[in-house]
């Protein structure tokens, strides 16, 4: 009970504060607003970067670049996934072959690859990850749509609304989809944690949205070389990035012990 | 990865068991490091700056440049003549000069790799365009006869990217049928104090001391060579003390506060931090260019950039090429910027920059872009592979907006600026800024043998330039080595872009 | 002599939901040397408590709070702490209901009972005692491998080899096969004699408890109503509860021609004031009587099964062993006439289930085939009755599936639904219940609603009243009685329980191993069985004392 409460609570909370960043940062993450460098002050809380922007700012902006984008790469994975799980779990036979060949091959294929070809191809930029990680993700999601599809088909329940006269498509969708949601909702939650720390890898790799964008890993990535002098300036961004994961994380497993 | 460790291993040692006393004495190593990788060891076919340190001490070329300046003084030829007529140069080789593999070094063996340097497949080629014919007439003579008059002919043979002897053992027993270029890539016969071992292709490499060499022995008797493309990597193998020194790119703001251990050494060079511009997108507009001219004036960012380690550029050569006063003024009216911006539909430019040195670019790019932004155009900041920024002429409407770089000349002739980042069909005229009447100044220009008047026409072909808005000059910035107390003799020559001269390097004191 | 188990003045209480329930009040009891105490009590009633309680493991979630005293051989449980707790544990054995889980899957049966001894004897000679055949080779084997019927073996062997002075058996046989229930039964029976323990029996079913045990606990509703000698509660009752009790239970010889006598009152687990029994009711008369003659004209049978067989594919053991084939069903024909009620009565693995699963279309067979005269299909009633409705949607809603192939409005399948809910004798309100407010004999009821709101002519019923309580099992056989006269409905009811059959159908086949073994009227095939395998199904029917 508490453990589900924390995790609803943990969820609002960065969702909120993804939302309001760009209301609560103090400047513009692009304009310059004193010199480089600066350590942080009353002013400036987290001080200047190494062009003298206001670092608070670029980090609030760039937690919602990742929170809002990551959330739409788990909803298209997870509704793909569910979709192809269930579709596979319903018709059997060979369809239901193919999905799992397939789903097995983009488990086997490690997927950044797959998805940093897909930006090679379609270019970079925040919402080309987003589409080209969305394109790889499902498969856990089909897998355990399947499997929890496939485990309920066997209940009495099941048989009952045969005989009752559900036709198959009902039958899918109100007696035997319902019985994934409770772990499709916890591997999403979880998931968030990897699909923030995907996108940031991506960014840090500059397939994200170009410089100046206040994209959480590309800060990361173009600030270590100050990382023993001036050490703030990279680790502001890539500590956002963990406050981010670690929340989902925690409402993942506050989920997980709520369903329990 | 055995090799590697080892040489870790080797290095951590060498550090952290000073006092350690045996029979015989230490070795003495060297421990450096790459951003990149070596494309090429073969003289003849890279552009590239990485590696030139090395080429330096593994091949030699006929002449070279003095160290700290840009007088030219005698090095495989111990004297050379130049007929009156500036087409005939005749140089007088020393004795007793032996290729790494040991055979000795003839007239033959030098005229024999002019010609291999002349192949057309060679992208370095182009520096004996002018040449009608070679002849060695004896041992020790080494004849080149032009066919127009070059002034700038010798500084071209002293270039960085100049020609270097290479020996038999590529030219005669591996020549093949690519002109030994495959060889070449991972061997070497030069004449130099230190020979080649490939450690690792893209990982490491070892120069080791060539006993056999006609100088003064050099310090080191091992120079152990690692990539390592993180800058912040290297920055903390400096100060751990398994790196001895990084010849570039060391944080500006950093050298405001260098540990004790450290030392600096900052010295001008001929490279020259520019502004291309792309007049066939939006800058094709005058007002929208000299509203942005506003926000890229380096008064706006130099500072913020380099700390005091750069002043503003005068013209389109560096003042150890030619030294004048400013030829161009940046516009500085902010609001009147601000306004005609405003006027405009919403512009978003695209700044490029090179991947070759990115990490020295990525500041000043974000901080025009920063400045940009204040007068209200967005820019996009992007790195591109430098392979592709050479073909950006092909189409132009992809290119980005302004590209901004540093750049080196060939030599401390300003004709070897001018041919290659001005004129038309100029090789780093990255976009394609075409006036057939600057390609017959430059062309002129590079007959003229007097220092004064040579100079005049050079600066006017520059003031055309920047008048057009084709190029703008940013900054000079000294070029900063630091290094681990105790070493000394570095002799970097303007010439030579980052080069640290191995062959004088010592460490004095024992490495802490 | 003492006796071993004294528990006296016992009330405890757990927290549920943030609030103490009292769920013991006031228990004393006693169980002597080599006597069997049957603890029978209805699901709800606190009899695992107890058991529990014993044990000193009840939940510390639960945070229970337990006053008065239990002393095993001299020890006091109550307060004990963890060192005392398993000393005593030492002394007691336990047994079960699921005897495959209660086993470690990854050690085989020698290690684990070889864990167990205390006096030196071998795992063999135990395995032998509780009469496993093959005992060596038994030893080697893993619990998966071993049917369970024989794992409970193995876990009594286990809880005497500790030489216990109180063996507490929870609901062993439960989980169990009729046939096995009751040699496991004679088992107990036999290592109470000659071990001399005392031994605790929990269990629910009055006829088990009546065969097995020399003393009756009734517990109800937390508290103790009966106590006393088998032969004496039996033959006169002094509770309401126990009146009651023997009076819902259907033995071979109730009366076919009324429905039991059973009162709501106790199936629902009220407490406090003594009410009266309610006599039997006769059955309502069978509708459309005549409109059966016309449609017995026309197709005289409603249910045709011709030579049927399925067969199912086991998965492999290891990559190299064959395939391993069941033969379900073999060969087997069946026909049901319109408004008949059958019943199929075998052991566990007879078939019986499967063939209802053919005749209601679920499955297909292999050969043979199968014909429904009636336009619409059969529907069918489960063992498992919460597991027959799907957590997600509310039973008003489930209940309505049926409805939802024919054009109502909204409003009408809501008024159908309620109609349908009184009928069965649930509460309208509860349409918008999900299944898990409810109990299993409500599931079961709604199952039922759901099975008549459009009513079917053929219902098809695999032991609907198995899993439940007494109380419950005789108000649902009421119920389908009632229901299949009132609407002229055809029935097969599937059951291990010749007794039920007896009371439910006209007509009882018997199944063996996937073949029918014999076929007649319910009343002779009771009273002169044939087949050998009918016989072993009435010698394994505990004895009811009504006979």
């Amino acid at each position: 009970m508490i453990a589900g409460r924390v995790a609803c609570i943990a969820l609002g909370a960065m969702t909120v504060l993804a939302a309001l960043g760009p209301l609560l940062a103090p400047a513009n993450p692009l304009l310059r607003v004193d010199v480089p460098y600066l350590e942080p002050s009353l002013q400036h809380w987290l001080g200047t970067d190494e062009i003298g922007r206001d670092l608070l700012s670029r980090v609030l902006y760039g937690m919602t670049r990742a929170w809002f984008p990551s959330l739409v790469i788990i909803f298209f994975s997870a509704a793909i996934g569910t979709a192809l799980g269930a579709l596979g779990a319903a018709a059997g036979g060979w369809v239901d072959l193919v999905l799992d060949r397939l789903s097995e091959l983009f488990t086997v294929i490690p997927s950044t690859f797959v998805a940093l070809a897909t930006v090679a191809a379609i270019g970079s930029g925040t919402w080309h990850a987003v589409l080209a990680i969305s394109l790889v993700w499902w498969p856990w999601y089909a897998r355990i749509t399947r499997s929890e599809v496939r485990n309920v088909a066997a209940r009495p329940f099941v048989s009952a609304a045969r005989l009752a006269g559900v036709r198959p498509p009902r039958l899918l969708t109100r007696y035997q989809l319902p019985a994934a949601f409770p772990s499709l909702l916890v591997a999403a939650t979880l998931d968030m944690a990897n699909v923030i720390l995907m996108l940031s890898f991506f960014s840090f790799l500059g397939l994200g949205a170009p410089a100046p964008a206040p994209e959480l890993g590309a800060m990361a990535a173009r600030s270590m070389v100050s990382l023993t002098t001036h050490w703030w300036i990279p680790l502001a961004p890539a500590f956002a990035i963990f406050v981010l994961a670690f929340a989902t994380n925690l409402a993942g497993d506050g989920l997980r012990t709520a369903f329990e | 990865m055995r090799p590697i460790r080892h040489l870790l291993l080797r290095g951590l040692l060498a550090v952290a068991l000073p006092g350690m006393v045996s029979g015989a004495p230490a070795e003495n190593v060297l421990h450096i490091a790459y951003l990149q990788d070596v494309s090429t060891f073969d003289p003849d076919n890279s552009f590239l700056l990485y590696g030139l340190d090395a080429m330096r001490v593994i091949y030699q070329g006929l002449v070279e440049y003095r160290p700290g300046t840009t007088d030219l003084t005698g090095w495989l030829a111990e004297s050379w003549d130049v007929s009156a007529d500036g087409l005939t140069y005749s140089f007088r080789l020393r004795p007793g000069i032996r290729f790494h593999d040991g055979r000795p070094m003839h007239a033959a063996d030098v005229l024999a790799y002019f010609r291999r340097r002349r192949h057309p497949g060679l992208t370095l080629a182009y520096f004996l365009d002018d040449v009608a014919a070679m002849e060695a007439p004896d041992e020790r003579t080494f004849v080149i006869r032009l066919a127009v008059p070059q002034p700038a002919f010798l500084d071209r043979l002293a270039s960085a990217w100049g020609p270097k002897v290479i020996g038999p053992e590529a030219l005669v027993d591996h020549l093949g049928k690519d002109q030994a270029q495959s060889w070449l890539n991972e061997h070497e016969d030069g004449t130099g104090p230190y020979r080649l071992r490939v450690v690792s292709r893209g990982q490491a490499y070892e120069l080791v001391r060539f006993p056999d060499y006609w100088g003064p022995p050099p310090f080191f008797d091992r120079i152990e060579i690692e990539v390592i493309p993180q800058m912040a990597q290297q920055l903390l193998r400096l100060k751990q003390g398994t790196l001895d020194l990084i010849q570039h790119g060391y944080p500006f703001e950093g050298l405001r506060q260098l540990p004790p251990t450290l030392r600096m050494l900052a010295y001008d060079d001929l490279g020259l931090e520019l502004c291309f511009v792309n007049r066939t997108r939006r800058l094709g507009d005058p007002t929208l260019l000299r509203a942005v001219l506003t926000a890229i004036n380096p008064a706006g960012w130099l500072g913020d950039a380099y700390f005091g380690y750069a002043v503003p550029a005068t013209s389109l050569y560096p003042r150890a090429m030619i030294a004048a006063p400013p030829q161009w003024v940046f516009p500085s009216d902010v609001r009147a910027a601000r306004a005609m911006v405003a006027a405009q539909p919403p512009v978003t430019l695209e700044i490029g920059y090179p991947d070759e040195d990115a990490a020295g670019q990525q500041i000043p790019a974000e901080l025009i872009a920063a400045q940009l932004e204040s007068l209200g155009i967005h820019a996009n900041v992007r790195v591109y592979p430098i392979d592709l920024a050479g073909v950006f002429v092909n189409d132009l409407k992809e290119a980005p907006d302004l590209w901004i770089s540093h750049n080196y000349p060939d030599a401390a002739h300003p004709a070897t600026q001018a041919e290659i980042f001005f004129a038309g069909n100029a090789p780093l005229n990255y976009l394609g800024y075409r006036n057939p009447s600057v390609d017959e100044a430059i062309a002129s220009a590079a007959l003229i043998t007097t220092r004064a008047e040579r100079d005049e026409r050079y600066l006017a072909i520059a003031r055309r330039l920047m008048a057009d808005g084709a190029i703008l000059p940013l900054a000079e910035v000294k070029n900063v080595i630091v290094y681990r107390a105790g070493l000394s003799g570095f002799n970097p020559r303007p010439a030579l872009p980052e080069v640290v001269d191995f062959e004088t390097l010592r460490r004095d004191a024992p490495a802490r | 002599m003492r006796p071993i188990v004294e528990i006296t003045a016992l009330n405890v209480s757990l927290h549920r939901a943030g609030r103490a329930v009292a769920v013991l009040q006031d228990i004393d009891l006693t169980v002597r040397a080599g006597e069997i105490l049957a603890l029978l009590g209805e699901s709800g009633s606190g009899k695992s408590t107890l058991a529990l309680t014993l044990l000193g493991l009840l939940p510390d979630a639960s945070r229970p709070l337990i006053s008065g005293s239990i002393r095993i051989a001299g020890a006091e449980v109550v307060n004990a702490g963890p060192a005392e707790l398993r000393a005593l544990r030492a002394g007691i054995g336990v047994v079960f209901q699921d005897p495959v889980g209660s086993l470690n899957p990854t050690m085989n049966i020698g290690r684990q009972l070889g864990e167990a001894i205390t006096d030196g004897r071998s795992p063999e000679y135990w395995l032998d005692r509780v009469g496993l055949s093959r005992p060596r080779e038994r030893l080697r084997c893993l619990p998966h491998q071993l049917s369970g019927g024989q794992c409970q073996r193995v876990m009594i062997a286990m809880a005497m080899a500790r030489r216990p002075v109180l063996i507490i058996a929870d609901e062993p046989t439960t989980a169990l096969d009729v046939f096995v229930q009751a040699r496991i039964l004679q088992l107990l029976r036999q290592i109470a004699c000659e071990e001399g323990v005392a031994m605790l029996f929990v269990t629910h079913d009055l006829g088990v408890a009546g065969v097995l045990a020399d003393r009756l606990a009734l517990l109800h509703a937390g508290r103790l109503v009966e106590v006393g000698e088998v032969k004496d509660v039996l033959r006169a009752p002094a509770h309401p509860y126990t009146l009651s009790l023997l009076a819902a239970r259907f033995g071979l010889g109730v009366d076919r021609q009324r429905q039991l006598p059973v009162s709501e009152f106790w199936s629902n687990n009220g407490s406090g004031g003594a009410r009266p029994l309610v006599s039997s009711q006769p059955w309502p008369a069978i509708r459309g009587a005549d409109q059966r003659e016309k449609r017995e004209r026309a197709a005289p049978w409603l249910l045709v099964m011709t030579e049927v067989c399925k067969r199912f594919v086991l998965p492999r053991r290891s990559l190299f062993a064959a395939p391993v084939t069941v033969k379900a069903l073999e060969r087997v024909s069946l026909r049901v006439a319109d408004g008949e009620a059958v019943a199929i009565v075998g052991g566990s693995g007879s078939g019986k289930s499967t063939l209802l699963r053919l005749a209601a279309g679920l499955d297909q067979p292999e050969e043979g085939c199968v014909l429904y005269s009636a336009p619409d299909r059969p529907q069918m009633v489960f063992q498992d009755a919460i597991g027959s409705f799907s957590p997600w949607l509310s039973i008003g809603e489930q209940i309505a599936e049926p409805l939802r192939l024919l054009a109502l409005s909204g409003s009408e399948r809501r008024r159908r639904v309620a109609q349908t809910l009184a009928r069965v004798g649930l509460e309208a309100a509860l349409c918008d219940a999900r299944v898990n407010r409810l109990s299993g004999g409500q599931c079961q009821r709604a199952a039922l609603a759901r099975a008549i709101i459009v009513p079917p002519r053929l219902l098809l019923c695999d032991e609907a009243v198995s899993a439940v309580d007494l109380h419950v099992a005789a108000a649902l056989l009421n119920l389908i009685g009632v229901l299949r006269r009132e609407l002229g409905m055809a029935l097969i009811f599937v059951t291990h329980d010749l007794a039920a059959a007896r009371f439910v159908a006209e007509r009882i086949i018997v199944m063996e191993a996937g073949h029918i073994v014999e076929c007649g009227p319910s009343e002779a095939l009771i009273e002169h069985p044939t087949h050998a395998a009918t016989r072993r199904l009435l010698d394994s029917m505990p004895d009811r004392l009504a006979l």
